[in-house]
């Protein structure tokens, strides 16, 4: 897992830690087509509701993180597609779902 | 308490992200484990019904008409005409395979008298069933832990056993931390391990629920007089598998 991260379920946050210059030193952007965000629930089930607005910007891939049911971990993952060589970056984030928030992360 | 509520207790002793997840998924599956080991509780128990074939004596547990890939233990057998209303017992377990084999000739014919489950298949005595008589198993499977945002009679009467079990785990296998993990497993089943703890009390209660409106004797003589069946009496399920 590249990240984890706690939101309250009434919350709609911008994730925007995912660079990829890192892991496609060969490219300097993302193919909008290709490039994704997709997140299943702790059982493994598509949890598309929880993923909102996807957007590029360079090399970053970046999403709004939504609603969500409180108990749940959902892992997001985010699969950058560069431009010049067509190769594939994934990085993952965990995102726990909780009403009360630990902060304990 | 849900699945999530017992993971972040564990999280908590490990820190928010020093356990990865995949690890404590793995942690609370083999402290469901280790507690289910300890005795046949009342949540895996459940029935299965199949059918024989005629002039066919062996029926694989885990495949097959059966499919019972989590089957931990028999508790009963019995059988009816296909089109009956009535079951009749089937004897099972009492009898070994190597007996049976040599009680029953190879081609007996007729209804299911006795059943034997030799390794993982359930073998029907006589050898030859006469017709596809329709078959109850009363059984207990290993079960799994519920979906996140869920809860089962484990988490919701002894959900600190699992929290116990999962912690020792973790101690032993991620942190390596052999005396932190001792005293999990002594939170969850005393000294020696399954008679105190959190497993006393859920055999106990397992105890008391299997029980309930059953005629029972106990032995004032011989090898078996000091095993008497009382709530208070941890032994009940022996010391053999701890």
């Amino acid at each position: 897992m590249n990240a984890v991260i706690e939101k309250h379920p009434n919350a709609a946050i911008l994730f925007n830690d995912f660079d990829f210059t890192d892991e496609l030193p060969g490219d300097t952007s993302l193919v909008t087509l290709t490039s994704t965000v997709t997140a299943v629930d702790a059982g493994g089930t598509a949890a598309a509701s929880v993923v909102g607005t996807v957007s590029i910007s360079g090399m970053s891939l970046r999403a709004v993180l939504q609603a969500g049911t409180n108990g749940e971990d959902y892992i997001v993952t985010f699969k950058a597609t560069g431009t010049t060589t067509s190769q594939v970056a994934v990085k993952q984030v965990e995102m726990r779902v909780r009403s009360k928030l630990t902060g304990a992360l | 308490m849900n699945l999530w509520e017992a993971k972040d207790i564990v999280r908590a002793h490990f820190g928010g992200t020093a356990f990865p997840t995949i690890q404590l998924d793995h942690a609370l599956t083999q402290g469901r484990r280790m507690i289910e080991t300890h005795a046949n509780f009342w949540w895996m128990q459940g029935e299965k019904d199949f059918s024989l074939t005629i002039n066919q004596d062996a029926y694989p547990i885990y495949t097959g008409d059966i499919l019972l890939p989590n089957f931990k233990d028999a508790r009963a057998l019995s059988w009816r005409e296909a089109a009956g209303v009535s079951y009749e017992p089937v004897a099972l377990g009492d009898i070994t395979k190597e007996e049976l084999d040599v009680l029953y000739d190879t081609d007996d014919s007729g209804s299911p008298e006795v059943a034997v489950i030799d390794n993982a298949t359930l073998y029907i005595y006589p050898p030859n069933p006469d017709k596809a008589y329709s078959m109850r198993l009363y059984r207990y499977s290993w079960t799994d832990n519920p979906v996140q945002t869920d809860d089962d009679d484990l988490l919701n009467f002894f959900p600190m056993a699992l929290v116990y079990a999962a912690l020792a785990w973790g101690y032993e296998l991620e942190l390596k931390d052999l005396q932190g993990a001792a005293y999990w497993k002594g939170l969850l089943g005393g000294t020696p391990f399954g008679r105190g703890g959190e497993l006393a009390k859920m055999k106990k209660e397992n105890f008391k629920r299997g029980w309930r409106d059953n005629i029972m004797f106990t032995p004032r003589t011989g090898p078996g007089v000091g095993s008497l069946r009382r709530i208070a009496n941890l032994q009940i399920y022996g010391n053999r598998i701890s």
